[in-house]
């Protein structure tokens, strides 16, 4: 993990006024690798595996922003004892 | 009149693939003289020798693994003004929290990576139920430009990140400072291709306005303005191919497309149909970011299928080139190019798919970059379904055109 250190901005919509943006830090970046070139019969996960991510990746997007009624927090009862 | 020449065309295979492919392909794709890399779920494949063959490069492998290991969502640009290339890579989530890497490769050593990592615990570190999702990317002048909306572990979203890197540390390998900025109140914030000293991104902010933000490259403070466009539907999509077979069932709309050019910066989302408008559409609005104007909205839509998932760029005279994917009616989705031509979009039919998807998806986003060094042509990729349903027989397409 890059070592990053922050001094906070502005988390406010910047309007007329404008808003100031965080600074950030990074360091330097991890040491240089050689990528692999691979053929079909490197490693990696398997077919099933990316089954099983198809099936994941291809139901309801995500929301695109804040508003939007699945941004109403679930709701969920409270158990009582009904014995 | 003008028309659009496609320079290449070419379905990545196999070979270029490994049948790591999904429906949901994000295809992205970037050039530089013979060399080229694209990008989608899940693979990456590069060519040397300027598309005549492409070799995967596993992004599972191809780099250490961070945060719960590679997941999808990447991007690839290429910088000429510092000869980089630039991968983008999201990470799974581990609990709670995940990373996106920024990965940089030398022209002169293609292929060569190096690469920082960034996590939201990394800026705050009580954001420790949060993680990066549905990447942006774009250039200036002097940064690398990058939006992010972020989520909890329980898949609700918690607010939007722009990101303003440097390029020459990116060149260079050196200490990397930054700047950056997020917000609670709009998300999916999407970048303008073509930007020079000043970064323009646009997000929805109800009903018909358009919140548009501006970054100097030379500046930490933002500003922004709204726009009203006319009305549109944000959904029901819905344009059945053949058979039936939906491919929007994931789409909304949410701003895919954005450039810059002159004063004018434009913004592109799909919209459901509505009047006038059969099939869903491509919704467009053009602004001056000058007088704050909202200029011209030159849809593009059909009478006969439905245009979605628009990505756009201007070439290096400031034509606005496009890319996009129609379907529905007599045709399952299919890939399009094309260019704004005066007061009409010239557009072409890449490829189409023999099948369309079985669970309805498609999407969720393709780019339309400039090609380098011709940079009055530009880089585009699709994808398209060949020969079955499986997320197997999904086959990105590369795609470089001009005007002819």
């Amino acid at each position: 993990m890059t070592d990053m250190k922050n001094q906070p901005g502005s988390d406010d919509e910047p309007g007329s006024e404008g808003a100031n943006a965080a600074v950030g830090y990074a360091g330097e970046p991890t040491a240089p690798a050689e990528t692999r070139e691979l053929s079909a019969e490197d490693e990696g996960p398997s077919p099933e595996e990316f089954d099983a991510r198809e099936q994941r990746f291809t139901g309801p997007r995500k929301p695109m922003g804040p508003s939007g009624d699945d941004d109403v927090p679930e709701t969920t009862p409270e158990e009582t004892d009904e014995s | 009149m003008a028309s659009v020449r496609l320079i290449q065309n070419i379905g990545l295979g196999d070979t270029a693939t490994s049948q790591r492919t999904s429906t949901v392909n994000e295809p992205t794709a970037a050039a530089s003289g013979d060399n080229i890399f694209v990008t989608g779920n899940w693979f990456a494949s590069k060519s040397t020798g300027g598309g005549a063959n492409f070799a995967l490069v596993d992004p599972f492998t191809a780099l250490p693994s961070a945060a719960g290991g590679f997941c999808c969502d990447q991007i690839v640009l290429y910088d000429r003004s510092r000869d980089i290339w630039i991968w983008l890579l999201q990470y799974l989530q581990t609990g709670g929290s995940n990373v996106f890497r920024v990965a940089i490769s030398r022209g002169n050593s293609f292929g060569s990576w190096y690469w920082w990592d960034f996590s939201p615990k990394g800026l705050n570190p009580a954001w420790t139920d949060m993680w990066f999702d549905y990447p942006d990317a774009a250039l200036s002048a002097n940064h690398l430009y990058l939006t992010f909306n972020a989520f909890n572990s329980a898949d609700r979203w918690q607010r939007a990140f722009v990101f303003k890197l440097p390029l020459d540390p990116l060149k260079n390998a050196t200490n990397l400072g930054y700047q950056w900025w997020s917000t609670t109140a709009h998300g999916s914030l999407r970048l303008t291709q073509g930007a020079t000293s000043t970064m323009f991104f646009a997000s929805h902010n109800g009903g018909t306005k358009l919140r548009v933000y501006s970054w100097p490259d030379g500046s930490n403070t933002l500003g922004s303005f709204d726009v009203n466009v006319s009305g549109y539907s944000a959904g029901p999509y819905s344009a059945p191919g053949p058979g039936g077979a939906e491919w929007l069932s994931r789409t909304d709309s949410r701003i895919t497309g954005g450039w810059f050019t002159g004063t004018r910066a434009g913004f592109m989302w799909t919209a459901g149909a509505g009047s006038g408008r059969p099939f869903p559409y491509v919704k467009v609005a053009v602004v001056d970011t000058v007088t704050r104007s909202l200029i011209e909205q030159p849809d593009i839509w059909s009478q006969s299928a439905a245009f979605a998932y628009p990505a756009a760029c201007p070439n290096a005279q400031g034509v606005v080139g496009v890319s996009l994917a129609m379907g529905g009616g007599t045709r399952h989705p299919a890939h399009v190019v094309g260019f704004r031509d005066g007061n009409v979009w010239r557009l072409v039919i890449t490829r189409s798919s023999t099948h369309g998807p079985p669970g309805g998806a498609w999407g969720d986003y393709l780019t339309c970059k400039r090609h380098q060094p011709q940079s009055a042509e530009w880089v585009a990729s699709g994808a398209t379904l060949q020969g079955g349903t499986d997320r197997r027989n999904v086959e990105p397409q590369y795609v470089r055109f001009g005007i002819g």
